[in-house]
């Protein structure tokens, strides 16, 4: 059908084609983020290939070997005003930014080549890349192991051998050999000295407060010093064998061979794991990438957060986000009931529904301000002072902590559950309460027995809603009580188990601190993508079973109308 | 002279205290120029004497009137009469709560409580004249490394930065969500609509941190090297559309029916993703064609507009993208409120789908969208993770959009942890919050207003 432009655009068409667009574009905005988000989040865990080519800048040739993470064009004339020799004629040139790692010897991890002057590219098998403690990973060859001062084994070509192979599986076993170690130092340092020094330190804190209360019967610090002693001879035991452990892992040493010939040591103890993507199969590239998987979720974090694990953030997050719901549930639920069923509907009930949905409007960094003025320095601080005058200056609860954390944070999130279990409630059709009222139930019976279980899905959607919006709060955060490394977690095996005074780390926080300010923030990049990815897709999860628990609901309703 | 050195406050007989200061002319002479005049009483004054850590003086008259003084708040804290006559000097102790006044050879000690001086509705909103600068400015600088620092608390740039961020955000996010919920509303079939809104809801719990975070390091750098493309993009996109929606009018009926009405918004995802992949590869020819190979070099060689990685352009689409789903489910829910038959009368009468949605159904729904839009603003206003890392967080005062700012809500954030508890700037922090809280509160209390008083118009209908 043929349809002439002056009446096409009479009938206002171009408009709703427009608006059509707005909603097209919305989509793509979100997929397109997400996906974003996914791609590169996912990406950070494959093992990439290691490339090796020489490079040529200005008639100098150098063999260079890494990882390239990306691409761009740039235009010649900026490469020639930097005094980069470019041939004529050309406009624009491509660049790869290139991880070549190595940080102790090259003094960075990437460095930008352009992709013309790379030649005789390839990706030799033997090849490896070792994920250090410190200094960031590792490209090169092996040359040779070392036991103490004694050769253990060497070699001396690229190509892949038998011989080479052979001191490659010796190496394995060797780093085998020292993580298996490292487990009973992290045991020993961490659980056994950490609750050593826990002890210590509230029989520090005990003395203070006896000698505070001017007691001078001296039979409760001898107590109190004897306690000591027993600690500190089993400190003195853990710590000669943690010597005998450091003696042990730091046994082994390989040389390796860097991309400009060097050759280098690195200490065994100081590598987490090693391999030759080069010579993985897609299998074995699968397994490798589970266990990065396995690892980033359930590890602690390395190297100033940018290497390693995010499990203190995942459950410092989860920590908190458990004691909002807890205390924000009753609070909400409560409300709510006493506004839809008992309150006089009038004046009053509209005021405080336009003050609760005023509340949901208050921009979160006025809660975190709320938080550390009223909770952290008025109340934490009186808490303190009568409860614990032995600790002070040093500050319990009058600094930011996990209790005050989810205190704000429940204040923040109550309007999403009162607003959510007012909607169920009013969804209850009135036959269903006036039939149990007939029977002779009292109003309380009814509520109770009645509407709250057939609103009770309302009440879950309420909190599914309010955790996701607290899990991605991060503003609020900032002032009462997150910190981008906490030593150790809010729950542990010391007396009293949950630490409510302490600080702890946090998803959002952890993605904003090392995204923004780590000192090496190319190197974070793919973890900030990784981290960002759990978070939404826990969001998104937690959003999605609300919705569909919301709409079941009304479903199920519906059919009660009539 | 005052403390730091800087300035010098000179008295007279008629009971006036000037400050001077030098500062440079046109032609970068020194001058040195009188700032600002305190006046108090009319009587001689007899001695000045400075506070050792703040930016404020005392005076004393021969009558014995005592007058407490700062100078970057132009205020004067107090005026007490303090001894019968007038007196020989007077001397500040060091942490300013205490001062001696000599009289006759005798000393007496007064106690002072003068805790906030620096503070007043001139010092945090008016344009304030700064030791060493060329004429008045709103500056903010709450701290620096040396102790006789003056301290500059204007609340200005910090507003204006906030109101820039939103602007920009409202001004990519309205027409958006706007459009996107009429079309979802009216136009699109209830099955589409089903999965349509959840989705783009879904979208508000994206945590801020994630936006911002990706503002910053992904979307900052992509348009430093695409500024032409994203230019080019924003025109392209919706020119494109348009042609596209005529083609298919002219797209004969047989392949035309074989996609559901309503179904049309479907249809545009590959067209907008086209045309952005399209705008942006053609962007470099365009930008070599009309903008000599870059166009943030041409820019501040020819129109003179300087360019920060992180500016006000990013903070918009990245906020932009957090309002349109708040702005998007009010905005569709009044309109889908809007009672049918008002609808299918106007259709009954002969006019056109989009004469329908422009004169009754908007109309109808317009407090809706009104109250909509503040409460888009007001999540603006208040958004704190994402200013915090698309912004570069300078608080200058400018209305270019390719440099950066700073908003009240990352200035808390950045400040609140290293403020003294306590000090003058913790208390200005507060208020910088409550200022914040008032505004959200001023308009999320109208809307609300306009939502319930809608709610009562057409709960009869």
């Amino acid at each position: 059908m043929r349809v002439s432009f002056t009446e096409w655009t009479k009938s206002g068409s171009p408009w709703v084609w427009l608006n059509a667009g707005a909603v097209a574009i919305c989509v793509i905005m979100v997929v397109g983020l997400l996906s974003l988000i996914a791609v590169r989040g996912l990406g950070h865990f494959w093992p990439a290939d290691i490339q090796q080519a020489t490079y040529s800048l200005n008639g100098e040739k150098s063999r260079v070997i890494g990882e390239i993470v990306e691409s761009e064009q740039v235009p010649a004339e900026q490469l020639r005003d930097a005094g980069v020799i470019v041939p004529e004629g050309t406009l624009m040139m491509r660049r790869d930014l290139m991880k070549i790692g190595n940080r102790d010897v090259t003094g960075t991890d990437f460095t930008w080549v352009l992709d013309d002057n790379l030649s005789d590219r390839s990706n030799p098998e033997m090849l490896f890349t070792a994920e250090r403690r410190e200094w960031g990973n590792f490209y090169g060859y092996l040359r040779a192991l070392k036991e103490g001062d004694k050769l253990v084994g060497q070699y001396d070509g690229y190509e892949k051998t038998p011989e080479y192979v052979a001191l490659w599986e010796s190496v394995k076993a060797s780093i085998e050999r020292a993580l298996i170690i490292r487990k009973d130092i992290y045991q020993i340092e961490k659980h056994e000295i950490g609750s050593i020094n826990y002890e210590l330190e509230r029989l520090r804190l005990k003395q203070r407060a006896l000698e505070l209360k001017e007691i001078s019967d001296p039979a409760p610090y001898a107590e109190i010093e004897a306690r000591r002693k027993e600690l500190n001879t089993s400190y003195e035991g853990l710590q000669q064998s943690l010597i005998d452990l450091y003696t042990e892992i730091n046994r082994d040493t390989i040389i390796a061979e860097v991309s400009d010939g060097q050759q280098i040591d690195i200490a065994v103890a100081k590598i987490v794991r090693a391999f030759r993507p080069n010579d993985m199969s897609v299998g074995a590239k699968l397994i490798h990438y589970a266990e990065k998987i396995k690892e980033f979720v359930s590890d602690d974090p390395r190297e100033a957060n940018t290497e390693g694990g995010i499990f203190p953030a995942i459950f410092g997050t989860v920590m908190m986000v458990v004691l909002m719901s807890i205390l924000v549930t009753p609070f909400g639920v409560i409300a709510a009931v006493y506004l839809r069923e008992y309150a006089k509907q009038g004046f009053t009930t509209r005021l405080i529904r336009i003050a609760v949905n005023n509340l949901a409007g208050v921009p979160s960094i006025v809660y975190g301000v709320f938080g550390l003025g009223f909770f952290v320095y008025f109340l934490g601080g009186n808490i303190d002072r009568l409860f614990y005058p032995e600790a002070l200056p040093s500050p319990t609860f009058g600094t930011g902590g996990l209790m005050w954390a989810s205190i704000t944070l429940a204040l923040l999130t109550v309007p999403v559950v009162i607003v959510a279990t007012e909607e169920g409630l009013s969804r209850i059709p009135r036959a269903v309460r006036e039939g149990s009222l007939a029977l002779g139930a009292t109003k309380a019976e009814t509520l109770w027995k009645v509407v709250l279980p057939m609103a009770s899905p309302a009440m879950m959607t309420g909190v599914i809603l309010a955790i996701a919006r607290a899990a991605g709060e991060v503003a609020p955060l900032m002032l009462v009580g997150v910190v981008k490394l906490a030593p150790s977690l809010p729950l542990d095996a010391n007396y009293p188990f949950l630490h409510l005074d302490q600080k702890f780390m946090h998803l959002g926080f952890h993605i904003y601190d090392v995204g923004f300010q780590s000192p090496n923030v190319e190197a974070a990049r793919p973890l900030v993508y990784a981290t960002a990815l759990l978070l939404v897709a826990v969001i998104a999860l937690l959003n999605i079973s609300a919705v569909q628990i919301r709409n079941h609901l009304r479903e199920k309703y519906k059919s009660l109308e009539m | 002279m005052l403390l730091g050195g800087n300035a010098v406050l000179i008295a007279d007989d008629l009971g006036k205290v000037s400050q001077w200061f030098l500062i440079r002319d046109e032609d970068t002479d020194w001058k040195f120029t009188k700032i600002r005049e305190f006046s108090g009483g009319n009587a001689a004054i007899v001695d000045l004497t400075i506070e050792h850590r703040r930016k404020g003086f005392a005076s004393i008259d021969e009558l014995g009137t005592l007058r407490l003084f700062n100078t970057t708040a132009e205020r004067n804290a107090l005026t007490a009469t303090v001894i019968e006559g007038a007196a020989d000097s007077i001397s500040y102790a060091p942490r300013s709560n205490a001062m001696f006044i000599e009289k006759d050879g005798q000393l007496s000690l007064l106690e002072i409580h003068n805790e906030h001086p620096d503070v007043s509705w001139s010092a945090l909103w008016d344009k304030v004249w700064y030791e060493g600068y060329e004429e008045p400015e709103y500056i903010w600088q709450s701290s620096a490394a040396n102790n006789d620092f003056e301290p500059k608390y204007s609340l200005m740039p910090l507003a204006f930065g906030t109101l820039k961020a939103a602007f920009y955000a409202m001004l990519l996010g309205t027409p958006l969500a706007i459009c996107g919920a009429i079309y979802t509303a009216y136009f699109m079939i209830p099955a589409m609509r089903r999965k349509v809104k959840p989705f783009i809801e879904l979208m508000e719990a994206l945590p801020t941190v994630i936006l911002g975070f990706l503002a910053g390091l992904w979307l900052a750098p992509f348009m430093e090297n695409q500024l032409a493309g994203i230019f080019v993009t924003l025109l392209f996109v919706p020119i494109a559309i348009v042609v596209f929606g005529f083609a298919w009018a002219q797209v004969p009926n047989k392949y035309r029916f074989m996609i559901p009405e309503g179904w049309d918004a479907a249809l545009l995802l590959p067209v907008v993703i086209l045309a952005t992949l399209f705008s942006l590869s053609v962007s470099d020819g365009i930008e070599t064609l009309l903008f000599g190979g870059d166009m943030r070099l041409w820019m501040s060689n020819e129109l003179d507009i300087s360019y920060d990685q992180r500016n006000a352009l990013v903070v918009g689409i990245a906020m932009g993208f957090a309002v349109i789903p708040t702005i998007f489910s009010i905005t569709e829910d009044a309109i889908f409120a809007v009672p049918k038959h008002l609808s299918y009368g106007s259709l009954a009468l002969g006019a056109t789908p989009w004469q329908t949605l422009t004169r009754v159904v908007l109309p109808t729904a317009s407090p809706g969208i009104f109250s909509a839009l503040m409460i888009g603003m007001g999540r603006a206003v208040g958004e704190t993770m994402i200013v915090l890392m698309a912004t570069g967080n300078t608080p200058i005062m400018d209305m270019n959009i390719f440099e950066g700012m700073r908003t009240l809500a990352a200035n808390i954030a950045v400040e609140v942890p290293e403020s003294e508890v306590g000090s003058t700037h913790y208390r200005i922090l507060f208020l910088a919050a409550f200022v914040l809280f008032m505004f959200t509160f001023v308009v999320n209390t109208l809307a609300e207003l306009v939502r319930q008083h809608l709610r009562k118009k057409y709960g009869s209908l």
